[in-house]
């Protein structure tokens, strides 16, 4: 009944900055079309602001940021900005890469939604997504 | 949570974030009569250009590439149509990763999308999306979607200019699409056109073509090759002249009139499927085993209620 459910689930997947690593968010691309979504994925080298126009325009339910380049702190905090200013925020906004814990943490106080770090399961992400979207439907 | 209401006003007035969620309505639903009916009203004249051909010919190459032309001077849609997987309901939506830097461009609004529902959504979807941004004051709608040859019959109502994307390496192509697009596609794309076999199939085409014309166009053949924006002045030229060419010809009314038919055909199949599919999941075995009887006595159920089942 739930993955009937998912296959309502739009979501915009993109790499941000100067990282040109896409195998991992092409792993997570398929595994959730497989799971029933709607995947667009905008690409490498997005910039934050290209993103955003991008999840407006699609009118996704979330977005996806792949990052390994060690420069989430300030790409993310830039999303948040934008996502605010767009006022995109019933949008999810949710991320994966290397990214310390102790990051990890401060970021999802500052207002990104989630944050996985390597050695994340496919089904990890699909099932936050399933929770947070199918839930106010 | 505001109303459609709200968000067709802030539309009108170019506030993008409204227009997105206006076509978030009509590609997820649910479907509001009184927006449809708001749409139609507005029975705006847009300009529609329909861009198809097989997958891996270079339609969302050539279609970012088209966008600074189209964008002078006045707002475009791009409209990108990508199959869903019948078995896992999901789509991947590529489309978009072809941009690049012009996804940035002030006068362009990309939307794409996985028709959902009925076999009959997606090109009705589309359409009524492109009325929709013709409401808000956009200039043109491109619609790029996937050809699959003869049996597209409803791609030739879709759009004022249609241009068949073919590239070298599907020489054989030609040969499945002889009767289908092949008979009223208005622009001829080969595409990769820096490829071996692009000469060979142009002299293929032109052949097959040569019998058109007689509405008084002669469908062009362009190459092109998108990738390094090779060919584009010049298709674009052939869009705009075809476009000049229904209007000093009076045949762009002929073309929308056939376009309203084909919209309410297609609403009427997405709305009798609807119908007819909840009906068939609990149609008694019996119907089955004659399934050209079953046929009738569904539809007589469907439509008239329980009494017609004897």
């Amino acid at each position: 009944m739930a993955q009937k459910g998912l296959s309502s689930i739009k979501i915009l997947l993109a790499k941000v900055g100067l990282d040109g690593h896409d195998r991992g968010i092409k792993v997570i691309a398929r595994a959730l079309r497989d799971a029933g979504m709607d995947v667009i994925y905008s690409g490498i080298k997005q910039t934050p602001e290209a993103i955003m126009d991008a999840a407006l325009q699609e009118g996704v339910d979330a977005i996806g940021i792949s990052i390994l380049s060690g420069a989430h702190m300030t790409l993310f905090s830039e999303l948040l900005k934008l996502r605010k200013r767009k006022k995109l925020t019933d949008m999810l906004l949710i991320g994966g890469g290397i990214i310390p814990p102790e990051d990890i943490e401060k970021l999802e106080k500052k207002g990104v939604n989630k944050l996985w770090g390597p050695d994340t399961s496919t089904e990890d992400i699909i099932h936050f997504l399933k929770e947070k979207l199918l839930q106010s439907e | 949570m505001k109303g459609w209401q709200s968000f067709f006003k802030e539309a009108l007035r170019g506030e993008e974030q409204a227009v997105a969620r206006i076509l978030t309505l009509l590609e997820r639903g649910p479907l509001d009569d009184d927006l449809l009916k708001k749409i139609y009203e507005s029975d705006s004249q847009i300009y529609t250009i329909a861009l198809t051909g097989s997958t891996g010919v270079g339609k969302s190459s050539l279609v970012a590439q088209l966008t600074d032309f189209l964008a002078r001077g006045q707002y475009v849609g791009i409209i990108a149509m990508d199959p869903r997987s019948s078995i896992s309901g999901g789509a991947f939506l590529g489309d978009r990763i072809r941009l690049k830097e012009k996804a940035q461009h002030p006068r362009l609004f990309f939307r794409s999308f996985a028709p959902r529902g009925t076999p009959f959504s997606g090109y009705i979807t589309a359409k009524t999306m492109a009325r929709a941004l013709g409401a808000f004051g956009f200039g043109c709608v491109l619609i790029e979607t996937q050809g699959a040859g003869q049996s597209d019959w409803s791609l030739q109502h879709l759009a004022d200019t249609t241009v068949l994307v073919l590239s070298p390496e599907g020489g054989d192509e030609i040969q499945m699409m002889k009767r289908g697009l092949i008979e009223w596609a208005d622009i001829f794309v080969i595409n990769k056109a820096d490829r071996p076999g692009a000469k060979p199939l142009e002299y293929a085409l032109m052949h097959e073509l040569k019998d058109r014309g007689h509405t008084g166009w002669k469908p062009p053949i362009m190459l092109t090759s998108a990738q390094n924006g090779q060919g584009m002045d010049e298709l674009f030229e052939a869009i705009e002249k075809h476009h000049h060419f229904l209007r000093t010809h009076g045949l762009i009314d002929q073309r929308r009139k056939s376009h309203q038919e084909l919209e309410c055909l297609l609403w009427t199949l997405s709305m009798t499927w609807q119908r007819v599919h909840r009906k068939l999941e609990h149609a008694p075995k019996q119907f089955l085993k004659n399934p050209y009887e079953g046929a009738k006595k569904i539809l007589a159920e469907a439509f008239h209620g329980r009494k017609k089942s004897s």
